[in-house]
């Protein structure tokens, strides 16, 4: 178990809270949690790659970075123009 | 410089705990929001630059780089965007509303001082004794 490791699993254990979040509030505050939560994701899997030696998977956290943004933005475009 | 990488990955640890935390214990809707920051630009930096010195820049750090400006770029488009849709949800419209008190533009007396609105914002401050 190295330290990038380590660090990704730290890190997987930030996201409860934004778990939590996501479950509980308002539509705006859960949008919050959803958004942190995909912050801290991406950043998991760049973590993970590494940890793991496949560089590869950098791939995915980039797509998830891509989608994350464009996600959120449908998401608070939504709830902007329809709640 | 095992040593930095380290520092750098505690950076980003503290910052995604920052914000996980801040997002579950603030009770405002805006204050909830600046917590986005912390894992959004100063987290995905560090682990970035974490990721660079320990790979010392080889092909795959194209990639790294593109994730973190990704990043940060989101970081700050979702929270304008989050705080505005918030705020026309609330209000009916992101744009100031009477009686809360904020200094804009238009507001300010059409004196010699409006022609320059950095001499207008610091009559206003005067008059307002702040």
């Amino acid at each position: 178990m190295n330290v990038w490791l380590i660090t990704a699993i730290f890190f997987v254990a930030c996201l409860i809270p934004c778990l939590i979040r996501c479950m509980r509030g308002t539509e705006f505050n859960r949008l919050i949690g959803f958004e942190t939560g995909a912050l801290i994701e991406t950043q998991t899997l760049l973590l993970l790659s590494e940890a793991i030696h496949r560089e590869p998977f950098y791939d995915l956290a980039l797509a998830l970075a891509l989608l994350s943004l464009a996600g959120g933005l449908v998401f608070v475009h939504f709830l902007e123009r329809w709640m | 410089m095992h040593i930095v990488i380290d520092v750098l990955l505690a950076i980003g640890a503290g910052a995604a705990l920052l914000s996980s935390l801040g997002i579950l214990m603030v009770r405002d809707f805006y204050e909830r929001l600046h917590y986005m920051g912390p894992t959004g630009s100063v987290g995905a930096v560090a682990v970035v630059a974490a990721l660079l010195l320990k790979d010392s820049f080889s092909s795959s750090s194209v990639k790294v780089i593109l994730v973190g400006v990704l990043l940060v770029i989101s970081n700050s488009v979702l929270t304008h965007a989050t705080a505005r849709a918030g705020r026309i949800h609330q209000l009916g419209d992101w744009k100031p509303q009477k009686g809360e008190n904020i200094v804009t533009e238009k507001a300010s007396p059409p004196d010699s001082a409006s022609r320059h609105p950095t001499r207008a914002r610091h009559s206003q401050h005067k008059r307002s004794g702040k």
